[in-house]
């Protein structure tokens, strides 16, 4: 993949740095892990910069996708297991009287 | 930071501990579709998760009462059954262990998503629902390098926090926030270029 380098007229060198410099903490933006100071220039700046916005939210609804990926549906516990899980529980219960 | 909710696997975790007879049918079942859940995520196989739910949860029944709560077993637990998908027959399935630079992951300013934020209009509910986008988001997982797809299923799917996927992974919280979102930026870029193709306005 490239390196990114096109600018368009609006984009001077200093939009530049502040894109890359907030692409790499959109997850601590999402996760709401960065300070509240850093989050209002965030804002600020994906207020101006539609690119910088857009891969926001994208960025968030991938998040989202992987939040909902649905299980596989699991086969039942082997007998093994089955027998193991509940000798262990009836291990514990006679801990406990 | 708020203490976050205890997980369904927390909980399992719990009705076993507390020794209680009742509710050792329904532990057992959130135990094995958990475990064979997050195996078929990182196996990407029927055979090698299945083979993971079931060593995990014989080791879970030797080690029940050693660990002095759920949250501590529960990352016992997720440290075990990353041990054994990554011991599973198919290794070769994981993509080969590269660093994924974020400097390569930047799109082109103005580009990608700019250019066509109407690709994204499909809800993630409604994308989940179509095979094909289906089949495209678990080929783009498989291509993530082993150590970012790893954190990636543990944060984001599996639902634990930071420290405990720092944790399991036997690697700091930087370094967990750091694959994580070079994973999620991969994952983002890969979707992106499925969903401009199919529903972004053909040149």
């Amino acid at each position: 993949m490239k390196t990114r380098t096109a600018k368009s007229p609006k984009e001077g060198p200093r939009s530049s740095r502040e894109c890359r410099a907030i692409f790499a903490i959109l997850s601590e933006y999402l996760d709401g892990t960065l300070p509240a100071r850093d989050c209002r220039e965030l804002r600020r700046h994906f207020r101006s910069c539609g690119p910088c916005n857009e891969y926001l939210e994208t960025l968030e609804k991938t998040i989202r996708i992987c939040e909902l990926y649905p299980a596989r549906p699991a086969p039942p516990p082997s007998t093994e297991v089955r027998a193991a899980i509940l000798q262990a529980l009836e291990r514990t219960r006679l801990k406990q009287l | 930071m708020s203490a976050k909710q205890p997980s369904r696997v927390e909980q399992a975790l719990g009705w076993l501990q507390s020794g209680e007879p009742g509710k050792a049918e329904r532990a057992l079942a959130v135990l094995q579709d958990a475990v064979f859940g997050f195996g078929m995520k990182v196996c990407g196989n029927h055979a090698d998760a299945q083979d993971a739910a079931q060593e995990t949860l014989l080791r879970l029944a030797r080690s029940l009462t050693s660990f002095p709560n759920t949250r501590a077993l529960s990352v016992w637990l997720y440290k075990v059954a990353k041990s054994q998908c990554l011991m599973g027959r198919r290794k070769s399935k994981f993509a080969p262990e590269h660093m994924l630079s974020l400097d390569e992951l930047m799109p082109p300013h103005g580009h990608d998503g700019g250019e066509e934020p109407k690709s994204w209009a499909i809800t993630p509910e409604e994308a989940l629902l179509e095979t094909e986008f289906r089949a495209r988001l678990d080929r783009a997982i498989r291509a993530l390098p082993k150590t970012y797809r790893l954190v990636l299923i543990l944060r984001d799917m599996e639902g634990l926090d930071t420290s405990e996927v720092a944790e399991v992974m036997g690697i700091s919280e930087d370094t967990v926030k750091m694959r994580l979102h070079r994973a999620r930026v991969f994952l983002r870029n890969e979707l992106n270029d499925y969903l401009r193709v199919k529903r972004g306005n053909p040149e």
